[in-house]
């Protein structure tokens, strides 16, 4: 069989704690034909020291960001796609993990399918320990696709979103879709891999393997600490909307409504919610349910208001 | 010897045109470079005149768009990309022509800068039996470390560079991603937004010229299309959320200046675009009635005088 090498790139900032569970599962993978990039955005605890040992397996490489680049997890991950030397690529965040024969099934069903793009697998949350991980996508989801829009339209039904390590995709791609979007702070991987599907013909589902992506106790970094990253992350939004509109027709995309339903969500929570009536053409929809919802809350309250002054004229005159 | 500079030239119909653009690459006082010329399916003569200049010339190819490729300039751009394989890109269109020097002193700049700095030049219109307009003192003309500066720069210096008035690395391309092959109308505007978008440094030649031939049919002539025009106000919506996300700023002045100009194109071609992307030029909207109210007032307190 031939082996073609896979590059593993994980930015990584203070994770020194987290990593070494990382790594393992880099380096417990059952296919061997791999280099791992591990990309330092200037971190500040000990992960230098965690990740040394792992360095003497001579397929692990460990790079700071250089100077000269914006600072930041995609501009860590462009870093790592620029020296890597795989003809496909895995990418991986800092604190996730992937099942032990997950690239080794993935490139077998490359292998056997010359031209898919993408391929992908289920993927499951957990907290401390991946023995108590649960999916949260509906199982009809995962299937193979033929083109990119077909696999966004059926992640929208579902009300879905991927996480990025659960693919492994063809270099080649980068060439229509481009590298990670550097001045974007949040919702990195949704705009990357909307880019790289919309750029995709063959999409495979790869069955019995499993990537898992760790949520955090205590929710991490707010993406809604500033107004300017409200701003930031609805015309993120509008760039995939307005991409989708230019090659697929003026039409509503239930996986675009479904990622402005959850910053409208976290938006209304926020402090900047005001910065949704800014926007009120790209939250028609959400507005108009926001509208209809109040409507009847407002109906609600005034019934139980009048059966109550009812019931209260009664007890008066009795 | 390995080619430093690829040139790429998408051509559709230009048989009388080509070969004085060729000619300028061709003149280069920089020599090492590969041209790579991609047709978009000329039924013309432009395949045989471009032939006939080539040949004994080995750092020329003409390449042909397959057919299952997208038909457009911006595919075969993107055809350019892939088959060619040097460091550093000039594009050029099929009319237009660069001086000698342009190649050697953008090579010079950029060699000394980072991997992702971009270079600009002098640049003018030439054609239609006028005479040449070169554009002389443009604050634009300038080296800027902050692409905020250059575009706001471009407001005062007609609004932009052609393309091939620029040099840029390879590098940098693939970073941003390849030309929008979906846009009919400000391709290059869009692309090259991304490119500045993602630069760190530009830096202008400003001993080096890029003529941009003015076309024989009006500009006006390729508003004649709705689809095409709706293509141009998308591809300002993503120019205008790409630049949203790179500055993080509410409002970006470059782009609601470019509106104000799209505005007045769309206006007169298709003004139910206007209607239907309303949102979109809520501020040019605001600002023709602003005006509009104001000339009504002049008018009417004239015509009561008399």
């Amino acid at each position: 069989m031939q082996q073609p090498n896979v590059s593993i790139i994980i930015p990584t900032y203070n994770r020194a704690h987290l990593i070494r569970e990382t790594l393992d599962s880099v380096w417990g993978q059952l296919y061997k034909n791999w280099e791992c990039i591990i990309v330092d955005d200037g971190s500040t605890d000990s992960t230098s020291e965690i990740v040394k040992p792992y360095l003497e397996d001579l397929r692990f490489k460990y790079y700071e960001r250089p100077l000269n680049r914006h600072k930041g997890a995609n501009a860590c991950r462009n870093y790592g796609i620029e020296i890597s030397k795989g003809e496909f690529l895995q990418f991986l965040d800092s604190d996730d993990i992937l099942s032990p024969d997950k690239i080794k099934h993935q490139i077998e069903l490359i292998i056997n399918n010359g031209d898919a793009d993408l391929v992908f697998c289920q993927w499951k949350r957990f907290q401390n320990d991946i023995e108590e991980s649960q999916s949260i996508v509906p199982s009809d989801f995962y299937t193979n696709y033929n083109s990119g829009i077909d696999f966004l339209e059926s992640l929208g039904e579902n009300n879905s979103f991927m996480c990025s390590h659960s693919y492994l995709m063809n270099k080649n791609i980068l060439n229509k879709s481009g590298y990670w979007n550097e001045y974007l702070e949040s919702n990195q991987d949704g705009e990357f891999f909307f880019r790289v599907l919309i750029n995709s013909k063959k999409i495979i589902f790869c069955p019995d393997v499993t990537v898992f992506y760790r949520v955090s106790v205590i929710n991490s970094v707010s993406s809604y600490s500033s107004a300017e990253k409200v701003r930031q992350v609805i015309a993120s939004w509008q760039l995939m909307e307005n991409q989708l509109i230019l090659k697929y027709g003026d039409k509503l995309y239930q996986y675009i409504e479904n990622g402005k339903k959850r910053v409208f969500i976290d938006l209304n929570k926020s402090r900047y919610l005001k910065i949704k009536f800014e926007n009120r053409d790209f939250f028609k929809y959400q507005l108009i349910q926001e509208k209809r919802y109040l409507k009847s809350k407002r109906f609600h309250r005034r019934l139980i208001k009048k059966i109550y002054n009812l019931f209260n004229k009664n007890d008066s005159r009795s | 010897m390995i080619p430093e500079v690829s040139v790429i030239i998408p051509v559709f119909n230009r048989e009388n045109l080509i070969i004085e653009t060729l000619k300028s690459v061709k003149n280069q006082i920089f020599s090492n470079w590969e041209c790579c010329i991609v047709d978009d399916g000329s039924t013309d003569n432009s395949i045989k005149n471009i032939q006939s200049f080539i040949q004994r010339d080995e750092r020329f190819k003409l390449i042909r768009r397959s057919l299952e490729s997208k038909k457009g300039a911006a595919s075969c751009r993107n055809i350019g990309l892939q088959n060619t394989s040097a460091k550093f890109i000039q594009f050029l269109d099929s009319d237009d022509i660069i001086s000698e020097n342009k190649i050697r002193n953008q090579l010079n700049l950029l060699k000394e800068s980072d991997e992702f700095s971009i270079s600009t030049c002098v640049w003018g219109r030439f054609g239609k039996g006028l005479p040449d307009n070169l554009f002389l003192k443009q604050s634009s003309y300038s080296n800027y470390t902050n692409s905020e500066d250059f575009l706001n720069s471009l407001k005062g210096s007609k609004g932009y560079f052609p393309p091939h008035a620029y040099l840029m690395q390879r590098k940098l391309i693939e970073k941003v991603g390849p030309w929008n092959e979906n846009l009919s109308l400000n391709d290059d505007g869009e692309f090259m937004m991304r490119i500045i978008a993602n630069t760190t440094e530009i830096k202008c030649a400003l001993e080096s010229i890029a003529w941009y031939r003015l076309p024989e049919k009006n500009n006006l002539s390729n508003y004649g299309n709705i689809e095409a025009v709706n293509s141009a106000i998308l591809s300002w919506k993503l120019v205008d959320n790409s630049l949203k996300i790179r500055f993080k700023k509410k409002r970006i002045e470059y782009v609601e200046w470019a509106k104000g100009r799209l505005f007045i194109n769309v206006k007169k071609s298709f003004p139910e675009l206007i209607e239907f992307h309303k949102p979109f030029f809520t501020e040019q909207i605001r600002h023709t009635r602003r005006q509009n109210s104001l000339y009504s007032r002049v008018i009417r307190k004239i015509s009561q005088k008399f």
